[in-house]
């Protein structure tokens, strides 16, 4: 997108949009009076979705109270994690480390509804038309997109794209619905939200008896949907490091991510997810993930696995893992084993570790 | 008479109720639990939202302390130039992106 697109306001909103009666100055400040362009852009605020209450909820009051506190704006889900390893957030050295790495991920109003994400380049999306589905390729997917929107569409190499989309089209706003913790106010990660999504909301049939023979009581009671249904491998990232250079930049560093597959104990267990069996992904925290700022700022570190409870979006009726009994049962290159783990993240993951002895063993299956 | 009376009463307070059921919310009507959840953050653990959030960077280059009004300047001006292609073309720039050369790795 050219950068004079990005700023580039249609007619068809000026004249159609609701929003567009204000005026732009109510909502974005500026000069008035004057038509060159750093004079009339002095005072002027770009990103007015940052205050909801001031502006967003001069009208949709209650989507701006919600705002104030949901899962994208505040990132609770970081704060969460972190909290639990030992993070304190009264602790200034922390507290900037926090500020300078972890919050650009941040998402107001206005960045789902009428911008594209700064990971994409921002810009408006169509001429500030406000979208009241976001568009999802470019918001959702722009910033939630190795991770979801490529097993979705299926552009990790080798493995398909997810049925829901590959058959049914279906947009994350079909699952994710309006009342989702992404819309109200939340806490803890997207996995403590009661709001969200689970396949059962939609395949409602799944029992034991519907006549797939997997479907049986003890499958169903103890194996995330995912652990069979998810089509292959999904992105695990690593070795996050952060700190400031000498020109007093930001920066962080990344090993590289890995594609993988692996089963393992539930580390989330709740009437929730009840599963002794689930997905897990490595996500890119480290014990040194802050160590520029000062030590051991994560103290308890290991009180969370590296290793995280996750529903990869690659989801497909018939996978390499449930063709067969035995495609999975003593397949133990599909279980995260200690030999899958790195030495000094092991006490962290112990939860979540199979035991050799704890894969299911082959069974004696019927021929053809 | 009362029978009449009380089918009346009816017939009024059941169109009350289809029109609650049928007629959209308006704008201000948002997500039914918002207060549920926003009960629950205020517990959310020794953490300073408004801190946080107020230093998160995103908002610190743009953090807004306007007051919207109806009442307002003409935003012709605006209007005029970002509506307009050509003057866009010769006149946006993109900000200067400053990334560190110590910066590796997908993220």
């Amino acid at each position: 997108m050219e950068v004079w697109q990005k700023v580039l306001i249609k007619k068809k909103f000026i004249e159609e949009d609701v929003h567009a009666e204000v005026g732009c100055i109510a909502c974005h400040g500026g000069q008035p009076d004057t038509d060159d362009k750093d004079a009339a852009h002095e005072g002027m605020v770009k990103k007015v979705g940052a205050d909801p209450a001031k502006t967003c909820g001069q009208c949709h009051v209650d989507y701006a109270e919600a705002a104030q506190t949901n899962i994208h704006r505040l990132q609770t889900g970081y704060i969460d994690q972190l909290h639990k390893r030992g993070g304190d957030f009264t602790d200034p050295q922390f507290t900037t480390a926090y500020t300078n790495h972890c919050t650009s991920c941040h998402a107001d109003c206005s960045d789902c509804h009428v911008s594209r994400p700064t990971a994409l380049g921002g810009g408006l999306l169509s001429g500030h038309k406000f979208k009241k589905t976001a568009s999802i390729w470019l918001t959702c997917g722009g910033c939630h997109s190795a991770r979801i929107a490529d097993d979705y569409k299926g552009n990790h190499e080798g493995i398909p794209g997810d049925i829901h989309w590959e058959k049914e089209g279906m947009l994350c706003s079909e699952c994710h619905t309006d009342d989702a913790a992404y819309h109200n106010g939340s806490h803890g990660t997207r996995y403590d939200d009661d709001t969200a999504p689970t396949c059962t909301q939609c395949h409602e049939d799944v029992r034991p008896g519907d006549g797939i023979e997997q479907h049986d009581q003890k499958h169903l009671d103890e194996l995330a949907c995912q652990t069979c249904h998810a089509a292959g491998e999904y992105k695990s990232c690593y070795g996050c490091h952060t700190g400031i250079d000498d020109k007093g930049l930001k920066y962080f560093t990344t090993e590289p991510s890995q594609m993988t597959f692996k089963i393992g104990r539930n580390p989330v267990k709740s009437e929730r997810h009840p599963w002794e069996w689930v997905l897990l992904r490595h996500v890119p925290t480290n014990k040194d993930l802050f160590a520029y700022y000062g030590e051991d700022l994560l103290p308890d570190f290991d009180k969370l696995p590296t290793w995280k409870f996750t529903t990869p979006h690659n989801v497909r009726r018939v996978t390499p893992q449930n063709k067969t009994c035995n495609s999975c049962h003593g397949q133990s290159d599909l279980f995260l084993t200690e030999q899958d783990v790195l030495p000094d993240e092991r006490a962290a993951n112990a939860p979540v570790i199979v035991a050799p002895d704890d894969i299911p063993q082959p069974v004696e299956e019927e021929g053809p | 008479m009362k029978k009449t009376l009380m089918l009346w009463l009816l017939l009024i307070a059941g169109v009350a109720l289809l029109s609650v059921w049928i007629i959209r919310p308006p704008a201000w009507a948002g997500p039914q639990n918002a207060s549920r959840f926003s009960a629950e953050t205020a517990a959310l653990p020794e953490v300073h939202v408004d801190q946080i959030v107020g230093e998160a960077p995103t908002i610190a280059t743009s953090a807004t302390h306007l007051e919207f009004q109806a009442d307002t300047p003409s935003s012709e001006n605006c209007i005029a130039c970002h509506t307009d292609k050509k003057k866009l073309k010769k006149l946006a720039k993109e900000p200067e992106e400053v990334k560190s050369e110590a910066a590796s790795g997908e993220g």
